[in-house]
């Protein structure tokens, strides 16, 4: 076996590329989501289904082939058709606060620390409060040093 | 009927194995050639490409969907390339089996054109397979032989 062909397949002295690795992996998962998904759905052929959302058929080839780099539009729209989420988005607790805490949160003025639990700790205060995290997000509802600002 | 080259295994992998095309008087096989052409490695989608194979040949199998028809009307359908992105870079094969792939040359699709044949590089990797696919497929049904008996393991 040669060294070029051994490099090819085993890495031994050119990497690829981890962003790469990475699209790469997660095109053929979609790739391979939306193919079992059509099949699994009432559709005679894949040709049927990409005339059915409108699409070349050649197109669908290229995103079964792993080739595509889709767009959330497309993907979406394809999610639609087959009545199946071919991606989702994984959020832990802590993370879904902090997507409704930012906006409302000077960053300058204070550091916002969200845990797991419904705590929110402030200018070096730790403060429980769940009320923040299901009342309408103003800034009426942000506290300082225990108090309502 | 003497096939004119050799089917030499290059890589087993945990989902398939994978052979390539050497021809008789030549000491490297298609393959080879392919990973060795400067423009190929040099390429854009060239890395892509790499990892692609080895997410078949490891982790997800030979599964039809990823391996295209070249050109059925004028080709073999059997006939298939592996590429990544828009396919310019071009990689032809024969999915003998869901466990076994036999890879041959390609290359890349210039801009400027629209069809594969309109490239002599790719014509000439893509009717070399296609040739080596039906010599292989009348050489094992004059000999009574399955294709296991014609690997170079």
């Amino acid at each position: 076996m040669s060294r070029e062909v051994d490099d090819f397949f085993d890495e031994i002295e050119t990497k690829i590329p981890e962003d790469v690795s990475r699209l790469v992996e997660k095109q053929m998962d979609i790739a391979e989501a939306i193919a079992d998904a059509i099949d699994r759905n009432d559709f005679k052929n894949r040709k049927e289904f990409a005339q059915t959302i409108g699409m070349k058929p050649s197109m669908l080839s290229r995103i079964l082939a792993g080739n595509a780099n889709l767009t959330l539009k497309t993907i979406t729209k394809i999610e639609a058709a087959l009545e199946t989420d071919i991606i989702s988005i994984t959020r832990s607790e802590a993370k879904a606060k902090v997507i409704y805490a930012m906006p409302m949160i000077d960053m300058k003025q204070t550091s916002v620390f969200i845990s797991s639990e419904p705590t929110i700790q402030y200018t070096g205060s730790i403060i429980a409060d769940t009320e923040i995290m299901s009342s309408e997000f103003t800034n009426a509802g942000i506290m300082e040093n225990g108090a309502r600002a | 009927m003497n096939l004119g080259f050799k089917l030499v295994r290059i890589k087993v992998g945990r989902k398939a194995k994978i052979y390539s095309i050497q021809y008789d008087g030549e000491e490297n096989h298609e393959f080879h050639k392919f990973v060795t052409n400067p423009e190929v490695c040099n390429h854009p989608d060239y890395q892509a490409l790499r990892k692609k194979i080895k997410e078949l040949y490891d982790k997800r199998g030979l599964l039809p969907q990823y391996f295209r028809p070249e050109d059925e009307r004028c080709l073999n359908p059997e006939i298939c390339r592996i590429d990544y992105g828009v396919g310019y870079l071009r990689l032809y094969c024969i999915r003998w089996s869901d466990k076994m792939l036999i890879l041959g040359g390609g290359g890349i699709k210039p801009n400027d054109i629209r069809f594969w044949q309109e490239s002599t590089e790719l014509s000439a990797a893509a009717r070399k397979i296609a040739n080596a696919f039906n010599l292989i497929h009348e050489y094992l049904k004059i000999n009574n032989l399955k294709i296991e008996d014609i690997l170079e393991d």
